[in-house]
């Protein structure tokens, strides 16, 4: 399990979502620690949201989820510095958009980056999380076959 | 040795007495203590609140979760 211990956390939509559906247990000990201040971008609500919705849960369990997000971390708006940042990214990193604009947002208030997107695993500043789940997954494949 | 910058900030008397209080409360020594701990407060858990007895995978949660490509 990834050990986390720096005070200003960064959280992707994946690493939310993997908290609310159980999915990757190291995010309960990063969420939860009141050693972490947690940051979400806008957009992430706007993820989280609409993968709520493709999975069938209800207004109710949505809106618990909102919620906590609001009340557990600070929400980070896009701002034009950002904007820009994001875009040098994308070149730089070779992110899509998207990636580019909540990574950018996490690395300009130097906070850490966490997300089970292995999309980021070069990226500087960034844990990788739910990665024991995708090699019990593998495995498992494995097996089957 | 770490060497934190420090700054100043304004805040209206009635907030500086509640921090006071808070500081009481908490045991805090500094009022960065204090505001530290309030911004890392966290409510009651919510891990796993959202599954069901089948558990989503992770490929699932994942797919469309976010659009890879780029608009222009």
């Amino acid at each position: 399990m990834t050990k986390v211990t720096e005070f200003k956390l960064f959280l992707d939509s994946s690493a939310w979502l993997g908290y609310f559906l159980g999915n990757i247990p190291e995010t309960k000990k990063i969420i939860d620690s009141s050693g972490n201040t947690l940051f979400t971008s806008i957009i992430s609500i706007h993820e989280i949201y609409k993968k709520l919705e493709t999975l069938g849960k209800t207004e109710k369990e949505k809106q618990e989820a909102m919620e906590f997000i609001e009340d557990n971390s600070i929400i980070v708006n896009l701002n034009k510095e950002t904007a820009i940042i994001s875009a040098k990214n994308c070149l730089k990193h070779g992110l899509h958009t998207i990636d580019s604009i909540i990574y950018s947002s996490a690395m300009e208030i130097q906070a850490i980056f966490v997300t089970a997107d292995n999309d980021f695993r070069k990226l500087p500043k960034t844990i990788i999380i739910g990665m024991d789940e995708v090699e019990k997954t593998k495995k498992k494949t494995k097996k089957e076959h | 040795m770490i060497v934190l910058r420090i700054t100043t900030i304004q805040i209206e008397t009635p907030t500086k007495e509640l921090l006071n209080e808070l500081k009481k409360n908490y045991n805090s020594k500094t009022y960065d203590e204090v505001i530290k701990a309030l911004v890392s407060r966290k409510t009651k858990s919510m891990f796993g609140k959202l599954s069901k007895r089948k558990m989503t995978s992770l490929s699932k949660m994942m797919s469309t979760l976010r659009d890879k490509s780029d608009r222009i």
